[in-house]
């Protein structure tokens, strides 16, 4: 736990750069081997942690693993399920079958959900029951992990909020190491988050200062994520605009009560 | 009025006394490139995006997916199917150019598509498809080029994984002489033209074509040449990612004016 903590510098890498990579595990997702040197095949900081090697993506979209929690949008009904948006290059399947019977869904609503299956051809299949999904596929002990780590976190339909998108690749900043910047923007704002894994936050509140508050903090996160410091920056502004106790200067556009469907991209 | 600029950028600079004796049309070294501009991520409805201009050619370039595959038929079952458009806009030529794509522009879609077929790592997308479209909005001779260089940085934009970025230059013969970057006018002119793609990092010739008669040991030249050119525009490409990144920092947190 201390050890992490203070990974090797962060380089900033493009594809094709040639990475000093000494650990024993790489993420193959983001770093390709040939003739014995490691280069990076996406733009993003390249940090090196005791034995892990990796690139955190700085550009591109969401890419589904089986076990997170989402937040999606449903828009569609089609013969098996739900069409939902997941902020992936491909909308998810949620089937009738792994939705809970007491919820009922209807297009537009909100939901939290798990990716139960992914796969390439078969896109990504979500589950919103708590216990098993109907996958045909043997729970694997990485899920068991990501379940405990995401504890507290109830799958199902979302009845109130706002609803804000996170460009994926900033998600990473935006929880912090530890979890140390989303839990101290909860505490600033004294309201929930739900942090879907994909990218669209749920910030469980009617208080439409709050919501612009947030909406402020999560672009300022997007637009220098890759800088040091930001957690300290962030906390500063979050108690800075609320205690500056003013509605006027709600610059940009004033929320309407849009409720958690107005997200913007 | 480019040529005049140009000038005025040779002049400032401390050139050798050789390369003072001869000038090209628009006034450049025979190894000088045409001032080029390149931005990424300049779309907000694609997933990946560039722009870039070279002289007087303005090239943007969006990409899409990966997503489902289309026409059926166009899967593979074991890599990602790409899909390139290489297209000239009716205002982009002297005279008006009929919308529809024409023979080279078919071509062009291909070899583009191929050159970046080598650096996208496609077997990681099976069963999906990945669009490119590349648009030249006012076109002077190396375009292809500046279209793969865009393509790879929009590529690189929508985060798809990528062995290398890919950069394009042309080199050929103009008046007797080797020259990179050839304009519209030396192309025209001109002896020969050669286009080439490489992916910088790896150093692998990824597109390799030419129009016109050179010499065994003038191609080579060219080659050398051509490549040279590439690497300097890959320092730029890199920069222009960059760039992109550090946008951000520029917006300051409201809450300092706001005070």
């Amino acid at each position: 736990m201390s050890q992490p903590s203070t990974p090797s510098e962060r380089i900033l890498v493009v594809p094709g750069d040639q990475l000093p990579v000494t650990a024993a595990k790489i993420d193959h997702e983001t770093i390709f081997r040939e003739n014995e040197q490691y280069y990076s095949t996406v733009v993003g900081l390249f940090e090196q942690r005791q034995n892990r090697a990796n690139v955190v993506r700085l550009f591109g979209p969401y890419t589904p693993k089986v076990g997170d929690v989402v937040v999606g949008i449903i828009i569609d009904e089609v013969l098996l399920g739900w069409k939902v948006d997941i902020n992936a290059a491909r909308p998810a399947l949620l089937p009738f079958t792994n939705v809970p019977s007491r919820s009922k869904l209807s297009i537009g609503d909100v939901i939290v959900a798990e990716v139960a299956d992914y796969g390439v051809s078969r896109g990504v299949v979500l589950n919103m029951r708590e216990k098993r999904a109907r996958t045909g596929r043997r729970k694997t002990r990485r899920r068991q992990t990501k379940k405990t780590r995401t504890k507290g976190r109830r799958l199902g339909r979302v009845t109130r909020g706002f609803l804000v998108a996170i460009q994926p690749s900033k998600l990473p900043r935006l929880i912090g190491r530890g979890g140390s910047m989303i839990s101290a923007i909860k505490r600033g704002l004294n309201r929930d988050i739900i942090v879907g894994e994909n990218g669209y936050l749920v910030l469980r509140t009617e208080s439409l200062r709050k919501r612009q508050i947030f909406e402020r903090i999560i672009r300022i996160i997007e637009a220098q994520a890759h800088t040091t410091g930001l957690t300290e920056r962030v906390i500063k502004l979050l108690s800075e605009s609320l205690s500056s106790f003013s509605l006027e200067h709600s610059s940009g556009e004033s929320a309407t009560g849009r409720g958690s469907g107005g997200a913007s991209r | 009025m480019n040529t005049v600029a140009a000038k005025v950028q040779q002049g400032g600079g401390a050139e050798g006394q050789a390369a003072e004796e001869w000038r090209r049309p628009d006034g450049r070294a025979a190894d000088e490139l045409r001032p080029l501009r390149l931005e990424v991520g300049v779309l907000e409805n694609a997933e990946g995006s560039a722009y870039g201009e070279q002289g007087r050619g303005k090239i943007l370039v969006a990409v899409y997916g990966p997503t489902e595959v289309h026409p059926r038929h166009m899967e593979h079952v074991d890599r990602l199917t790409m899909l390139c458009r290489y297209h000239m806009a009716p205002f982009s030529t002297e005279e008006r150019r009929r919308p529809q794509p024409t023979r080279r522009d078919i071509e062009l879609s291909k070899v583009i598509r191929e050159a970046l077929e080598a650096a996208v790592l496609t077997e990681r997308f099976p069963r999906s498809m990945l669009k490119i479209f590349i648009e030249v909005l006012e076109a002077a001779g190396g375009t292809r080029c500046l279209g793969i260089t865009l393509a790879s940085l929009a590529l690189a934009n929508a985060g798809i994984p990528m062995r290398d970025l890919v950069v394009g230059c042309a080199a050929g013969k103009y008046k007797g002489r080797i020259v990179l970057d050839l304009s519209e006018e030396e192309d025209k002119e001109g002896e020969a033209d050669m286009a080439v793609a490489i992916m910088p990092s790896l150093n692998r010739i990824v597109l390799l074509q030419m129009d016109g008669e050179l010499t065994r040991e003038e191609f080579f030249q060219a080659l050398d040449l051509a490549i040279e050119g590439c690497r300097r525009i890959h320092k730029m490409q890199v920069e222009a990612i960059k760039r992109k990144l550090q946008e951000g920092l520029a917006l300051t947190p409201p809450t300092e004016e706001k005070e």
